[in-house]
């Protein structure tokens, strides 16, 4: 409550008995009960403290005969309008002579007189209407401007208890039992609702009734006038209020309606009685009650303020509220509205204050807008102190109150982030209002349960995830200026970094309240692009001991280096981020421009678990792709010959890589393996298995240089391998030698010259190479004989015999030779056969071609001195010509000619 | 009039572009589908009426832009949302691996009330492309959804109808466990003729 008007006495014991009050600018009406007119002038105080002054200017004694019953004025026709004797009189304003008494409305009860400025025929014109209850009957004049245009009649089912217009076309009356809006244009007669809440109530009345609100009810014109028996009837009371709206009575409530009838608000204003009288000075209606006046807000339907006004019985509708008893008059002046909210916003009232501001005027207040914002944070941070934190967070979002601000309401476990300034919270002061009280109220810290905080929390978090998207958008907007103006940005720059720091007061709060209450939400944030602050998020993490949601944070943030060494440093803990694995995942990701972390974090795992850790180099992750093979192979190959091996084994089978250098490695790793294992003999067995896999690479591979790893090879063992590399650089008597003498293997040199040879490479014969390396050993060694027997034998025919003969030695048996010679003798005469075969097939080819030779020459034309070319029909002569497959000769430019024509295409 | 209070979920499907958002829904409320590629652009939604464990429900299904990122649509788009669909393509590893920042994201712009609850469906979709084409096995999907709360998982084919209708029974069932009744406004709560009031004693 609070005081929107100031109570002025304007009239004291005044010996007539009031019948009837009006008031227009500064001029007061009263009418009594014996026919006298009473005209007043009234000056409004100009100060606080000055008194009314009133001023009695006529006293027409002998207006009427009777008493005056109402007064009003049709300004436009300068007339004043009373009620008297059951008679309507319009009298002239100035000298209040009588000009008409309205004949028609002999028996009149009421009237009720509206006018408005209407748009006619592009001007405007003022339309009057006077409407007057008489009887059963409703007759109402109109004028146009000053002009008396018509009456009409209209029927009415009851006597008319009181009536007002809403707009020009639409009357709404009050009969006992009824409310109606009546159509003047069609004379359709609308009912709305009883003034009187039934008391004989019927089973489905009352269902009705409960399921509904009450105003919605209303009862039919035939049943209406039961319901009345056994109470008190309300009396019907109509207000008119702008925008067409009316307020009607029903027993202790107010409810306004439409000009359609309907009701346009959702409940009804309670009184704390039944009002007498019922008027409406904005933003306010006025209530007469049985001992007080009663003024209440429209819209939020509370008391504003209550008066005590003894036997008060008659008020006036409008801008001037005036208030009368049968011999008392008093004025109600509304204090500023400035003054008005300022009382509001003192008393914490905030909802009135803002329901005032928006019901008013703006010109009334000095900047309304700013002034509506500041009150509404104002009651924002009220509803918070008062523990509506819903409310309030709802109404802080809504007027996208800075974030910090609203952090600051809470303790330290959310809002410890602030920077200090933002801590000391500086409420808006609006307008002239002194707001020192509530900011004293604002910065007492507010006591909250574990409970409510974490309600209140719940509500900060809908209020943060809002903001943090807004402040993003608005971000994006900037930062998109700022890519097309690269000019003039110094400004737009310190704009976003403010962006950038809200951002981060705004996540790092997000974090806390998810912390405090959905920890599960807490990786959601980290791993989403965020502002969160990284001291703050670190410390907190920590102590929550949320490492995996850390590690996302810290990834997030690029901070690659405290994240691997915070995996380093909790790998040993029991739980899901225990062991190499999760330093695995991450290092993975990583890619190449991280290459220095990912060796240098890449050893401890190594060294630990060897087997998973190399999946941060051999998994099939696109940014495993992109490491460089070179150096993680020259790391690994500082760290561990096995890992270098394993690398270099899926660098080269899986990824076929052909870089020599990388098979070169190979094997030599292999080699190094090798000899590394063979000082124990417990690792026969591996031994065993690296040394198929190094043959089965040395055969299979072609991208290794067999020279360099030649050298490398020990003297005095692996000979196979030696062999191979030999026969890589074409050294198969070398090779030989070795499957020969070093390894007695004579099937191996001999598959191994099966392989090799290549007929058409006479020069190197490599059965031949192998018979001298059986006959010609060195060192004067004896001569293999058998085995090279064998191989003349079975392959002799690949052999020139003269030189077989020449390396044999004189002692071999001739018999020992035959089924060399056998075969070779054969292999001769087979070959010589095929060659005279070929020979005469050649022969017969040459005939032929000779012959076709002979009839080609055959054709031919004579160009004779009168041969002429059949196109253009002169001589051929010495020029150039053409012949068609038929014979015939044309100029050879003639040709396309002649072709085209459809002869012989060439 | 039966009841004047009436169930209405929102559900609201997000997920890369291009994987089957739109489809799936026109193939579960239109059953209709359609070869050709078109961007969704913002949200659109389509209403559909079930049948959950004999209730009546009215699901509003939302569809979301895959090429946009939430700031677009707004906080208060996601507010009230009773289920949240993710969809991936099987055949493309990208959006499977793009559904945990999907579900971050909205878990934070929604603010759910109770987020550790909130109900989730994944969808697999395309199942009908070759099986040398697919990226993502159905193992790898589900352990997902696992480590996520025990996430429901469907594979469905928008374009062969395969599951689908089985998937959005689900949702539909698990957006009725979250979902507040809400009342649908009558157009005119005010007007009520005599006609009503009778109907209202035999209602009882
Ligand atoms: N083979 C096959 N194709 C499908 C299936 N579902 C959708 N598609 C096709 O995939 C393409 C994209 O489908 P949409 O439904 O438009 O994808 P969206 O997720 O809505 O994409 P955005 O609107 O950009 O977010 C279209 O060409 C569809 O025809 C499916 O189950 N199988
Ligand atoms: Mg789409």
């Amino acid at each position: 409550m609070h005081d929107a008007f100031k109570v002025y006495t304007v009239i004291e014991k005044l010996p007539h008995k009031i019948e009837s009050i009006f008031a227009q600018g500064d001029k007061l009406y009263v009418g009594t009960l014996y026919g006298t007119l009473l005209v007043y002038s009234v000056r409004e105080p100009l100060g606080q403290d000055e008194a009314i002054s009133v001023t009695l200017m006529e006293t027409l004694k002998t207006f009427s005969k009777k008493a005056i019953e109402q007064i009003d004025i049709i300004k436009a026709v300068g007339v004043l309008v009373t009620l008297s004797d059951g008679y309507v009189n319009l009298h002239d304003l100035e000298s209040f002579a009588l000009r008409t008494q309205l004949g028609e409305t002999r028996g009149a009860n009421l009237f009720s007189v509206f006018s408005k400025i209407e748009i006619q025929d592009g001007f405007p014109q003022v339309v009057t209407r006077l409407a007057v209850a008489v009887r059963r009957k409703v007759i109402v004049f109109s004028w146009q401007d000053s002009e008396f245009m018509s009456t009409k009649d209209f029927p009415v089912p009851d006597r008319v208890r009181t009536m007002e217009w809403v707009g020009t076309q639409n009357l709404c009356m009050g009969f006992d039992s009824e409310y109606a809006l009546m159509d003047c244009r069609t004379s359709v007669l609308k009912t709305l609702f009883s003034p009187t809440s039934p008391t004989v109530q019927g089973a489905l009345g009352s269902t009705l009734e409960s399921t509904l609100n009450t105003l919605n009810t209303f009862s039919s014109l035939a049943t209406g006038g039961l319901m009345g028996f056994g109470s008190k009837p309300g009396k019907p009371l109509i207000t008119r209020l702008p925008n067409d709206e009316i307020l009607l009575g029903k027993e202790n409530s107010s409810i306004s309606v439409g000009v359609d009838g309907m009701p346009k608000r959702k409940k009804g204003i309670e009184w704390s009685g039944m009002p007498e009288e019922l008027g409406y000075s904005s933003p306010y209606a006025v209530a007469i009650l049985s001992r007080h006046i009663e003024i209440r807000n429209i819209e939020t339907r509370e008391l504003v303020q209550s008066a005590e006004m003894p036997h008060a019985r008659l008020l006036t509708q409008g801008k001037l509220l005036y208030i009368a008893s049968t011999s008392e008059v008093w004025r109600l002046i509304p204090f500023s509205f400035p003054q008005q909210i300022d009382e509001l916003v003192q008393k914490e009232e905030y909802q009135e204050a803002i329901s005032l501001i928006n019901q008013i005027n703006p010109v009334l207040l000095d900047e309304t807008v700013d002034t509506l914002g500041k009150i509404k944070t104002l009651y924002a941070h009220h509803l918070f102190r008062t523990h509506q934190y819903e409310k309030s967070l709802t109404l802080f979002s809504e007027l996208d109150t800075p974030a910090a601000e609203v952090i600051g309401l809470y303790p330290a476990v959310i809002s410890s982030h602030l920077p200090p300034k933002e801590l000391e919270v500086v409420s808006p002061k609006p307008g002239n209002v002194d707001l020192n009280e509530a900011n004293a109220k604002n910065t007492q810290p507010i006591i909250m349960s574990t409970k409510e905080l974490e309600d209140a929390v719940e509500c900060l978090i809908r209020f943060l995830a809002d903001k943090r998207q807004k402040i993003s958008k608005s971000l994006q907007t900037l930062q998109n200026n700022h890519d097309s103006f690269s000019y003039r940005h110094s400004n737009q720059e310190d704009e976003a970094e403010d962006h950038l720091q809200m951002l981060e007061i705004v996540d790092t709060a997000l974090l806390k309240s998810y912390m405090m209450t959905h920890e599960r939400l807490v990786g959601s944030l980290l791993r989403v692009n965020n502002h969160c602050n990284p001291d703050e998020t670190e410390s907190l993490l920590l102590k929550h001991k949320k490492y995996k949601e850390l590690v996302d944070f810290y990834r997030g943030k690029q901070l690659h280096r405290k994240a691997l060494e915070l995996l380093k440093t909790i790998h040993a803990n029991p739980g899901e981020m225990n062991g190499v694995l999760p330093t695995v995942n991450y290092l993975q990701r990583l890619g190449v421009d991280h290459l220095p972390l990912i060796l240098e974090f890449g050893t401890w795992i190594l060294e630990l678990d060897p087997e998973v850790a190399m999946k941060i180099f051999i998994d099939d992750e696109p940014e495993i792709d992109t490491l460089p093979r070179y150096k993680i192979m020259a790391y690994l190959e500082r760290l561990s010959l096995d890992l270098c091996v394993a690398y270099l084994e899926h660098v080269i089978h899986e990824l076929g890589d052909k870089t020599s250098d990388f098979h070169n490695t190979l094997v030599v790793s292999y080699l190094a393996q090798i000899q590394r294992d063979s000082s124990s003999p417990d690792n026969e067995e591996d031994i065993l298995k690296t040394k198929a896999k190094l043959l089965q690479f040395l055969d299979e591979s072609t991208s290794y240089k067999a020279e360099r790893i030649l050298s490398r090879l020990p003297v005095d063992s692996c000979y196979e391998e030696r062999a191979i590399l030999l026969s890589r650089i074409g050294q198969h008597d070398q090779a030989l030698n070795i499957y020969v003498h070093k390894l007695n293997n004579f099937q191996a040199a001999e598959e191994y010259c099966i392989k090799n040879f290549n007929s058409n490479d006479p020069t190197k014969n490599v059965y031949l190479l192998l018979l001298k390396v059986y006959l010609r050993p060195p060192n004067r060694e004896k001569p293999m004989l058998e085995p090279a027997l064998d191989i003349l034998t079975r392959h002799g025919t690949h052999i020139d015999p003269s030189a077989v003969m020449s390396l044999l030695p004189a002692s071999t048996r001739i018999d020992q030779l035959f089924k060399f010679f056998e075969k070779s003798i054969r292999e001769s005469n087979k070959t010589k056969h095929m060659d005279m075969i070929v020979k005469n097939m050649l022969k017969a080819e040459r005939l032929q071609t000779q012959e076709q030779l002979t009839f080609y020459r055959s054709r031919r034309v004579k160009i004779t001195e009168d041969r002429m070319c059949p196109k253009c029909n002169k001589r051929i002569g010495n020029s150039v010509f053409a012949v068609f497959p038929d014979g015939v000769v044309v100029h050879y430019s003639c040709k396309e000619t002649m072709a085209a024509m459809g002869h012989w295409r060439t | 009039m039966a009841s004047r209070k009436k169930v209405l979920l929102k559900v609201i499907i997000l997920g890369e572009s291009g994987v089957g958002k739109t489809s799936l829904m026109n193939q579960y409320v239109n059953k209709k589908f359609s070869n050709q590629y078109k961007a969704t652009i913002g949200a659109d939604f389509l209403t559909k009426e079930v049948l959950v464990d004999d209730r009546l429900v009215t699901m509003q299904i939302w569809d979301t832009a895959g090429q946009e990122r939430f700031q677009s649509l707004g906080v208060a788009f996601y507010r009230g949302a009773d289920c949240c669909v993710l969809v991936y393509d099987v055949n493309n590893a990208k959006s499977f691996e793009t559904l945990e920042s999907w579900r971050d994201e909205f878990l934070i712009q929604a603010s759910p009330r109770g987020p550790e609850n909130f109900p989730f469906v994944v969808i697999g979709n395309k199942i009908d492309m070759e099986e040398s084409k697919r990226m993502i096995s159905q193992k790898r999907a589900m352990a997902w959804c696992q480590s996520k709360g025990n996430i429901p998982y469907f594979e469905t084919s928008a374009k062969e109808a395969i599951n689908v209708e089985q998937a959005f029974q689900t949702i539909a069932k698990n957006a009725l466990q979250q979902e507040v009744e809400v009342e649908i406004d009558f157009p005119d709560p005010i007007k009520i003729d005599s006609d009503t009031s009778k109907d209202f004693g035999c209602a009882c």
